[in-house]
């Protein structure tokens, strides 16, 4: 299975997905990668933090941006999702019922 | 006198007779050779090469098929004269009868937000693209939010626009940038992004 991976990355370093692809030529703006370099794409979380170098169109060379990753991490801190009240909780704190 | 009809040549190996057959090349046979023997079938090369490919359906086998090979539909690429390789049938479906589809899959690399855009190349505009999440399938929330992917239909303008999307527990949105041979899309979280970690994702896009 062939990929293509976005040439130019976001201004945070990242990639979008790599994209499956089954032709020799990538379309514009983007560079074949093997699967090999596949793997290293994804070998982090987040994934998608790499610096490539290309040749005809092609990936030849593939490194996890470390430091991107983390500026990332940093500026995206988990926080856990507020739960959306429904209509029955609703209803059951205006008549003070707990279930 | 022997007739000029089934001759058989016979030579004698001091045992019996072994049946000898005369050296024959193609332009001695003068009677179509039928598909079910080898041949064409056809009185000239046209008849037969007509026969042959209106008879490609009742081959047993096409292992031998590969996407270089060639289909007998005119020529769209000058580098191919009166033939089409298969890998072009695409271009060929989109330039004379506006089939524009393609469809696969991708994984999720678990970042979101407008500096870490989703992106598809498609190789043409799309009116409508569907994303869904492979183990899940695409679903609405309590709220009505699409959940696991989303469906999208372009306007005919060229301009961004928003999709509700959501968890099974939170609504958000997704802003879809304008249609063009590459989309692009983000949202407030990664799931709602269609980009989870490690998640498979596949997608569908008409033209």
């Amino acid at each position: 299975m062939m990929y293509i991976v976005k040439i130019e990355a976001s201004e945070s370093g990242s990639r979008p997905p790599l994209q499956e692809w089954n032709n020799e030529t990538p379309p514009d703006g983007y560079a074949l990668c093997t699967e090999e370099q596949y793997a290293t794409f994804y070998s982090t979380n987040p994934a998608g933090f790499v610096n490539i170098t290309i040749e005809d169109n092609k990936v030849t060379n593939i490194e996890i941006n470390q430091e991107a990753i983390d500026k990332y991490i940093e500026e995206h801190p988990y926080v856990e999702p507020i739960v959306e009240p429904t209509t029955d909780d609703v209803l059951n704190a205006l008549i003070g019922y707990e279930v | 006198m022997a007739s000029t009809n089934n001759v058989l040549m016979k030579q004698y190996n001091g045992e019996d007779y072994d049946i000898v057959y005369p050296q024959t090349t193609g332009e001695n046979i003068v009677t179509p050779v039928p598909l079910t023997a080898g041949g064409g079938g056809g009185e000239t090369a046209t008849d037969s090469m007509y026969n042959l490919m209106s008879n490609i359906s009742n081959a047993t086998s096409l292992a031998r098929m590969a996407v270089n090979d060639y289909m007998a539909l005119v020529d769209i690429s000058e580098s191919t004269v009166n033939r089409v390789p298969l890998r072009y049938l695409g271009t060929y479906l989109n330039t004379y009868y506006g089939v524009k589809i393609k469809h696969g899959q991708y994984t999720g690399s678990g970042t979101y937000g407008s500096s870490n855009k989703n992106s598809l190349s498609l190789g043409f505009v799309p009116s409508i693209l569907i994303v869904s999440e492979l183990s899940e399938g695409i679903r609405t929330n309590s709220t009505g939010q699409w959940t696991h992917g989303f469906v999208a239909v372009f306007p005919t303008s060229s301009y961004s626009f928003t999709i509700p999307v959501g968890t099974d527990a939170v609504s958000g949105t997704l802003v879809m940038s304008a249609p063009s041979n590459t989309v692009n899309w983000y949202s407030t979280s990664a799931a709602m992004q269609c980009n989870n970690s490690s998640s498979a994702y596949t997608y569908v896009a008409i033209g």
